[in-house]
């Protein structure tokens, strides 16, 4: 039995994840970050982007998209906006907001726009990303 | 027999309208315990936001956030008052009460900024002097934490710009499903009173921040604004409901009460044509038997 600790994965609509984990490698703002138990007490940033935590021996891959991660005690906390397994995403949804990001993005000379764009996309290619069960 | 022919149409037209009074009261209870049930999933993930949030700026007593600026060097101070209404009256006191407090607490000399959600306050608000800032529409539906962050990130970049330098929401609280007050709420700029001190283990512990403090507020920031904000909208939406379902319940209660005195008049009306019917045709046989 390899060592674990308590993982929680919340995001506003559900509890995504609540059990315990080996491991997880998530991206923070300054690049990916691994997880392991006994990890220092740690608060970050999270990208939105996948995210790959290993429960019970197997590797599971997730989107995610931004938020924070907190490590305290051996509980490890993420706080998202919205959270996915591989065979909760809606492709086609995906594909469709992914055209509309990209549409958006040509047209706008606003920057607060073209910022919402670029996130839109970037969640709607880590969906698809995960979906189509490439590793992160 | 004019009489008896009025009390019935009256009774109809009543039973028309218990029946919709009726079915509001139902609709009421329904969405507000849908609301209720989505505040509860959502609970969770603000409070824990909340609480990070609370540690950092423990933890970090001289940090300078923007955030928590006051900025009292300014000669005039900006204030945005987020009003909360219902888009339908019918509720009692409900949309009154929320529209006479904020008309109460935000200051009608131009410094005073109103944003506002619901067709009731938007109205209301168009015909007086209060400049409005923005009005959001939303359907009638449970609030979505969507909505709320669109909102939320509206009023951050309001603040940052330095459009307005205090962001308040006027609100009604639910104490319980009778206890329904309305309240300010002041949310921006942020004080160090509105977060509790980390307890036990927690607060001996150092938490390395990546890559620094400032950087892991910037991402919780929005988010605990719009906790907040949502917080608000789901609270006075399950509100209105309540402030319906009693308004409704106590409709129904009345149209009862007259339905059943109209009954007895309508009774009596015609027991009172039936008596002379009977008087007029045994003075009629009286009269041929004479």
């Amino acid at each position: 039995m390899e060592p674990t600790f308590n993982l929680e994965i919340i995001t506003p609509y559900r509890v995504f994840v609540g059990t315990a984990s080996e491991m997880i490698i998530v991206n923070t703002i300054d690049g990916e970050l691994g997880i392991l138990p006994d990890h220092e007490p740690v608060a970050a940033p999270i990208v939105i982007g996948p995210i790959k935590v290993k429960i019970g021996g197997k590797w599971k891959n997730a989107a995610v998209s931004d938020g924070i991660l907190e490590v305290v005690h051996e509980r490890v906390t993420m706080l998202v906006g919205a959270a996915e397994w591989p065979e909760e995403i809606d492709v086609a949804r995906a594909e469709r907001s992914r055209a509309r990001a990209l549409e958006r993005l040509k047209d706008t000379t606003v920057v607060w726009e073209a910022h919402r764009a670029k996130a839109a996309l970037l969640r709607a290619e880590t969906r698809l990303k995960i979906a189509k069960g490439s590793t992160p | 027999m004019a009489n008896m022919r009025d009390i019935r149409l009256r009774m109809k037209s009543i039973r028309q309208t218990l029946q919709i009074t009726n079915a509001m009261k139902l609709i009421s209870t329904s969405k507000l315990r849908r609301a209720k049930m989505q505040l509860e999933q959502t609970e969770p993930y603000f409070n824990k936001i909340r609480e990070t949030m609370g540690d950092i700026v423990r933890r970090s007593q001289d940090l300078q956030y923007r955030y928590f600026d006051k900025r009292l060097a300014k000669p005039e101070r900006h204030k945005a008052y987020l009003v909360i209404t219902g888009d339908k009256g019918l509720a009692g006191g409900y949309n009154h009460n929320i529209i006479k407090l904020t008309e109460e607490s935000c200051p009608s000399d131009g410094t005073g900024f109103l944003l506002l959600i619901g067709n009731i306050g938007k109205r209301y608000f168009l015909r007086r002097s209060y400049p409005i800032l923005e009005s959001f529409h939303f359907s009638t539906s449970v609030p979505t934490v969507y909505e709320a962050k669109e909102i939320s990130d509206y009023v951050l970049e309001q603040f940052d710009s330095g459009a307005i330098d205090e962001f308040h929401i006027v609100f009604t609280r639910m104490y319980s499903s009778v206890k329904l007050v309305p309240e300010v709420l002041k949310v921006l700029p942020l004080e160090l009173g509105d977060f509790a001190p980390p307890t036990g283990k927690l607060a001996e512990t150092t938490i390395a921040y990546i890559p620094s403090p400032e950087a892991v507020l910037d991402s919780l920031v929005p988010k605990y604004l719009s906790g907040v904000v949502y917080g608000a909208m789901v609270e006075s939406f399950a509100s209105e409901q309540s402030a319906r379902m009693t308004a409704m319940d106590s409709a129904s209660k009345n149209a009862q009460e007259m339905l059943e005195v109209l009954q007895l008049t309508y009774n009596r009306a015609r027991q009172t044509a039936i008596t002379q019917e009977v008087t007029e045709i045994v003075a009629g046989a009286m009269a041929l038997n004479e």
